[in-house]
């Protein structure tokens, strides 16, 4: 068998040396190097849009962290080579719209103040991300998964509550030219779903009701303190 | 010429047309219409985005002053409403929608008029033969003869969007046999079924939108 294997071997590398069909060979092999350690890059860039939805009474202050900017999600996935999806600047983006459209006021700091400037602080955190590519699902679709935790805080940058949003989006292959741009718009759609999901229920949603009662509490407590403080 | 050679390449495409109208339609100039695709329906039914697009440009062309708004366009405005995880299904939650009142804003800011959802796509139903290829140090070509059958069937549902109701749907059904003979060059003798059902769809859906009164 070695020596099968050692002919075979010879046999290639004199083709690859000699004729046309030796150069066709050596031009199939470089190929498909070439393509088993590919890798796919793919860099968002989305302006999302505000909410149009009825605005929360809070003047936030929405911490975005180093750890969001640098977030970059790495696979290797067979048949696809290496992938690497970097969000950039798009959590910045996206929680910046969060803000105009959820809140009456906002403002995006990296750390909680020392003056109670906000009502309250909202951090951002990406605790998984998953993809599916057409060939392992066998459908069409390009698909995203990406979870986020919303974390709340008071004004003193103590944690109140936390909601954990799983957004999804997907893309069709077919209406993209490149697996990069189907890719990018499965993500951006995923990006989408989160903050319409945020957008929609925030109002409602028992994390959010908890935090909002935390704030109640400390501004009547403050407002008791002056009050006090004039009766003296 | 060109024309000449796609008319004899092109494969033969039956159309049929159907309309059903439940209320008057019109519109004033500089009202706007936006032609949509489900966006929360599983993933094999869902219509392909070039079909959408394909509508709302022959739309477009309108002579009557029909605003055509781009689907991404107006999925922006009105964020996040018609997002795919909450897109209104039936034309009653439109009279739900009407009543937020910064969407309401908004689709007042672009002079929405009339909302048509796409749905259906275009499948392959069928096909037969076989075609080998092959390449050598002396030339390569290709022998044999393919066929395969196309069907394009989508929906058009009209809603009005002052009221809040749908004003009728028209459907489109498009079948047509493409053949690929080879001998040594592939000719492609296609049935442009899909885009067949997109010029006959859009010209119903301008003829739908203008007549009646506003």
């Amino acid at each position: 068998m070695k020596k099968f294997i050692a002919y075979l071997v010879d046999r290639r590398i004199a083709l690859c040396c000699k004729g046309v069909l030796g150069k066709t060979i050596c031009a199939l092999m470089c190929s498909s190097a070439l393509l088993s350690c590919q890798s796919v890059d793919v860099e968002l860039n989305s302006e999302f849009p505000v909410p149009q939805v009825e605005r929360l009474p809070i003047d936030v202050g929405i911490i975005f962290s180093e750890e969001l900017v640098d977030y970059t999600y790495a696979e290797e996935i067979d048949g696809l080579g290496q992938l690497n999806i970097k969000l950039g600047k798009t959590p910045f983006d996206l929680l910046k719209s969060l803000g105009a459209g959820v809140f009456s006021d906002y403002q995006m700091v990296t750390t909680v103040a020392r003056d109670d400037v906000y009502d309250g602080y909202l951090r951002t955190q990406i605790s998984g991300f998953q993809i599916a590519t057409p060939r392992q699902t066998r459908t069409d679709y390009y698909e995203v998964w990406i979870r986020f935790n919303f974390v709340f805080l008071d004004q003193g940058g103590n944690a109140i509550s936390e909601w954990v949003v799983p957004s999804y989006g997907k893309a069709n292959e077919a209406d993209y030219r490149t697996k990069e741009r189907a890719l990018e718009a499965a993500a951006r759609s995923a990006c989408r779903d989160a903050m319409a999901v945020f957008s929609l229920r925030a109002a409602s949603n028992s994390n959010v009701l908890q935090w909002r009662g935390a704030i109640k509490n400390s501004n009547t407590l403050d407002e008791s303190e002056i009050s006090e403080k004039d009766g003296a | 010429m060109c024309s000449f050679v796609i008319f004899v390449l092109s494969g033969c495409v039956n159309a049929t047309l159907q309309e059903v109208r439940e209320r008057e339609t019109g519109f004033v100039e500089g009202q706007s219409v936006v032609v949509i695709g489900r966006s929360n329906l599983p993933s094999t039914t869902e219509t392909e985005l070039d079909f959408i697009e394909c509508v709302a440009a022959d739309l477009s062309k309108n002579d009557k002053g029909l605003r055509v708004i781009p689907a991404d366009e107006f999925r922006d405005v009105v964020f996040p409403w018609f997002e795919p995880r909450v897109e209104p299904e039936r034309s009653a939650q439109l009279a739900w929608l009407l009543n937020q009142p910064r969407l309401a804003a908004q689709l007042d800011s672009i002079d929405l008029r009339y909302l048509v959802w796409i749905d259906g796509r275009t499948i392959r139903t069928s096909s037969a033969g076989s075609l080998g290829c092959a390449v050598g140090p002396g030339g390569g070509g290709c022998f044999g003869f393919l066929t395969w059958d196309n069907d394009a069937s989508y929906e058009a549902t009209v809603w009005d969007a002052r009221i809040g109701q749908t004003a009728g749907r028209i459907s489109s059904d498009a079948e047509g046999t493409s053949y690929m003979p080879a001998f040594v060059v592939p000719l492609p003798i296609v049935a442009r079924v899909k885009s067949n059902a997109c010029k006959s769809l859009s010209k119903q859906i301008a003829n739908f939108l203008s007549s009646g009164d506003a």
